[in-house]
């Protein structure tokens, strides 16, 4: 139990549709200064993002990449919100299917 | 007493008329649903871009010329933005949106505004166009599903007319009228003022023409301690034309529901109206059979009489 690893809550969002959502070990953003690690417990951050592929590596195991260009992305109380004009969805088809299923399971992931 | 052919062939054209309007309000019933998961669809993202800007007001002083421009007390000229439907049979949905920019056009002209004109949707510029009025940009034949791309044309042309100086023909305000979509059977013309941002957003009482002046929320002093990349100002600069273009993308939404309703509505009592219509001339023309049937009987009776009598 002492080595479980924290978690956060992602939520990527573009425009017109909800993206991805799901809890995740960590996010790599490309913020307007370079790339931007996320955490768990981050400290608070709001940072643009121009163009480039959010990486996220969730609880499920799966490593997600999304393309994204010209939007935000707002961290706060352990909620990674990723907010985009558009965004593609990198990710192999299967890893789709997981993907939906882990959003589901999001509260009990924590507990592996 | 129109004849029995005039009645068949009336019958028969209301007939095929009544089965568009079913077609039609079929159409639109099944659009209504589409229409509603787009509207949810764009849900979180708005709501992203609220959270963020709640943030950055709780943070910063606003000092950005979308929320307060520096030169607009003097510069008269104001943008109106009228969101009409591509296409008719949506009953008074489009007459109504352009009865309330009549009223605020009107109105901004009593108080010594220059209002300029900016319509979305077939109908009302063919409406302005036919008054020989001036329209300063259109936007036609998306209002059936309006896409993100569609916003950002609208926000990227009406973000460039009010950032530019008074001197060069720049805007101090932007007023959006479109139709809320309440529920099925109701909805109503609104009046917005999307810019300067107010970021608390209260829609304009249209009965008070003294109700622009509304506080801005407090800050929240609860909201967590933000630290903004690459700097306050950018993050600002970024976001809130981003919060314009995604309410404007809002207002399209919740625009192409209420139209698709409307025309629902209108559809269902077009429908109704022909079949009653058909129900009178059917009735008409077995009256007027009936008469000739009678009439028949009365001449071939006569002619009986008349040969009877000279017989005898």
């Amino acid at each position: 139990m002492a080595s479980e690893k924290p978690t956060m809550k992602v939520n990527i969002v573009a425009a017109d549709r909800p993206i991805w959502s799901g809890t995740a070990y960590s996010v790599i953003i490309p913020a307007s200064n370079g790339q931007m690690g996320i955490l768990p417990e981050h400290e608070p951050v709001l940072t643009v993002i121009e163009h480039g592929s959010v990486r996220v590596k969730s609880t499920s195991g799966h490593q997600h990449v999304f393309t994204v260009t010209d939007g935000f992305a707002a961290f706060d109380s352990n909620s990674l919100t990723v907010a985009v004009e558009r965004c593609t969805d990198d990710e192999e088809p299967q890893d789709a299917a997981d993907s939906g299923a882990s959003a589901g399971s999001g509260a009990s992931a924590d507990a592996e | 007493m129109a004849s029995q052919l005039a009645y068949k062939s009336r019958i028969a054209s209301t007939k095929s008329l009544s089965k568009i309007f079913n077609a039609q309000e079929m159409i639109a019933s099944s659009h209504i649903a589409k229409a509603r998961d787009v509207a949810l669809a764009a849900k979180p993202y708005s709501d992203a871009i609220s959270d963020a800007l709640a943030a950055l007001v709780a943070h910063t002083h606003l000092d950005h010329p979308l929320v307060k421009k520096k030169d607009s007390t003097d510069n008269p000229r104001v943008a109106v933005l009228a969101l009409t439907s591509d296409r008719g049979m949506a009953g008074p949905y489009t007459s109504n949106v352009l009865r309330e920019t009549e009223d605020l056009l009107s109105r901004l002209d009593k108080q010594g505004k220059e209002p300029q004109l900016y319509v979305y949707g077939r109908r009302g510029v063919s409406y302005y166009k036919y008054r020989n009025r001036e329209v300063k940009a259109t936007w036609e034949g998306h209002t059936d599903a309006p896409g993100v791309e569609v916003a950002e044309e609208i926000s990227d042309t009406l973000l460039k007319a009010y950032m530019a100086p008074a001197s060069q023909g720049g805007v101090s305000e932007l007023y959006i009228v479109y139709t809320e979509f309440i529920n099925m059977v109701s909805q109503k013309v609104r009046l917005l003022r999307m810019l300067p941002v107010e970021v608390v957003d209260k829609e304009i009482d249209m009965s008070d023409a003294n109700a622009e002046e509304e506080v801005k929320e407090a800050p929240d002093l609860t909201a967590p301690l933000y630290s903004f990349e690459p700097s306050t100002a950018e993050v600002l600069d970024r976001i809130l034309p981003k919060y314009v273009q995604s309410r404007i993308h809002e207002c399209l939404l919740t625009a192409a529901a209420s139209e698709t309703a409307s025309r629902q509505n209108a559809m269902h009592t077009a429908t109704d109206n022909a079949n009653s219509l058909v129900d009178d001339l059917t009735r008409k023309l077995n009256a007027t059979r009936q008469a000739s049937i009678t009439q028949e009987l009365t001449e071939i009776i006569a002619s009986a009489d008349a040969l009877n009598t000279t017989e005898e």
